[in-house]
């Protein structure tokens, strides 16, 4: 039924069991109900038949023409409408949230050699930790890991790693550069919940991150994060759909004239990186 | 090969119509032969995926059915600005919206057991966990919204690209993304201790 293989364990299942699921039906008592539902309609007349003729307004009724452009405007009413309960009323429906911000600097980009590294990393470290690693992070100088207690299938091989990198730029009033004030790496496999605290971590800056991302083809992906340091009283929360490879503005605020932006990337480590 | 909307009928395609030319020849010629090959062919995707989104197998039947009777009677309708396929999933998606609408409730009837999986059976292939597992995903699917659910039964089980299914669903691709993104995550909650290690 499907050309796809599953992405990972959550496809896998929900396909065993929509195979397990049509196994149960039986097609040609199906087919034999909808061909017949099909003949009693046509011999009812209730199937339409050849295409009628383009209707043709009439100008000299003008009362008819009227009830048809009050009937266009009843229409236009509803689709605006229907359009403002689209975008206010059920946040299911909504696209997901856009955040402007500035042009991203140079460091907030991982380069192609950078995630060569992360690439080879993650795959020489798996196997040592005998498929135990939940996530590497790199920040200030440290090299931090999460390794659980039992193997958590990381190296299977439809689950994508992924690269992230979140920075925190900070621009002054008379600066025409934005600086980096605080970053981090991170490489996970993808759906890993990686959290990260200064008091896990013994981090020198009060820090919480949480993230998890899903790539949802081969050009977006996923994501949820937050992030908090209370040194710069900032706190960044996101959840939504960003593009592979491209740093994304996901807060920006400004304080006394300052502008504070984070930026957030996530790159696919696909075996060829 | 990305999957897209298809039919999957037994018929040899090599030689035959392609569905927009019978969508045309009936719209011509009104020979309801011609309308039930379009259902021969359609039928088991429509019919697969009507029941992924309603969840009941009895209604899914009447809902399927119904489906090929709204087509059919809005066949005037289709311009072919999309594939027939997609046109179809879409008079599958919005028939479907409309039971569950009516239905007003859960759509299924099956309820999770509170304590857990029964660890004492441990094969996979024993029938008693393999349904103690469909029940449990059929649950979680339920708790979805329509939306979500069947943003994650056109992706993920029947396999369409996020542009593919939203163009189904009328919406953008950016809200497919995110309907994709919102159900896993349900998902992953609800179907947790089938999926860690």
């Amino acid at each position: 039924m499907n050309e796809h293989k599953p992405a990972d364990k959550l496809d896998a299942l929900l396909r065993g069991w929509a195979e397990r699921r049509q196994r149960t039906t039986d097609p040609d008592t199906l087919k034999q109900r909808v061909i017949a539902a099909i003949g009693e309609e046509a011999s009812q007349g209730r199937l339409g038949g050849p295409r009628p003729s383009p209707a043709v307004v009439d100008r000299r009724r003008p009362g008819r023409n009227a009830a048809v452009w009050c009937s266009l405007g009843a229409a236009a009413v509803t689709v605006v409408v229907a359009c403002w309960l689209l975008l206010g009323g059920n946040g299911e429906d909504v696209d997901p949230p856009v955040h402007a911000g500035g042009l991203p600097p140079r460091f907030a980009w991982l380069e192609e050699n950078q995630l060569g590294e992360k690439g080879r990393l993650i795959r020489e470290l798996e196997p040592m930790f005998d498929d135990r690693l939940q996530w590497i992070a790199e920040t200030d100088g440290r090299v931090l890991l999460e390794v659980q207690d039992q193997a958590v299938g990381a190296a299977a091989e439809s689950s994508v790693p992924l690269a992230v990198r979140i920075v925190v730029v900070r621009r002054g009033p008379r600066q025409a550069q934005a600086t980096p004030v605080w970053a981090v790496d991170v490489v996970a496999r993808q759906e890993r919940v990686v959290r990260l605290s200064s008091e896990s971590a013994d981090l020198p800056e009060h820090v919480e991150l949480r993230f998890w991302a899903y790539p949802v083809d081969e050009e977006m992906v996923a994501v949820d994060s937050s992030l908090s340091l209370s040194g710069l009283a900032l706190e960044s929360d996101f959840s939504g759909v960003q593009k592979c490879g491209e740093p994304f503005a996901v807060y920006s605020a400004e304080r006394s004239g300052v502008q504070y932006e984070v930026f957030q990337t996530v790159a696919r480590l696909d075996e060829e990186t | 090969m990305p999957a897209t909307v298809q039919p999957t009928g037994e018929t040899s395609r090599a030689q035959s119509p392609s569905d927009e030319q019978l969508a045309a020849d009936y719209q011509r010629s009104g020979e309801t032969s011609v309308l039930e090959e379009l259902a021969r062919r359609h039928l088991p995707r429509v019919g697969s995926l009507v029941s992924q989104i309603v969840l009941d197998p009895a209604a899914a039947e009447d809902v399927t059915q119904e489906v090929f009777l709204r087509a059919f009677r809005q066949l005037g309708s289709f311009r072919g600005k999309s594939s027939f396929g997609t046109w179809l999933y879409r008079v599958a998606l919005n028939t479907a919206y409309s039971y569950l609408k009516r239905r007003g409730k859960s759509p299924v009837e099956y309820r999770a057991s509170l304590h857990g999986p029964d660890t004492s059976r441990t094969s996979p292939e024993d029938p008693v966990l393999q349904a103690e597992l469909d029940g449990e995903i059929q649950a979680a699917l339920a708790e979805l919204s329509p939306k979500l659910r069947s943003a994650i039964v056109l992706t993920s089980i029947q396999g369409l690209k996020a542009a593919e299914a939203a163009k189904i669903e009328g919406c953008t691709i950016a809200t497919m993304y995110w309907r994709v993104h919102q159900a896993r995550k349900l998902l992953h909650r609800r179907l947790e201790r089938y999926l860690s290690p």
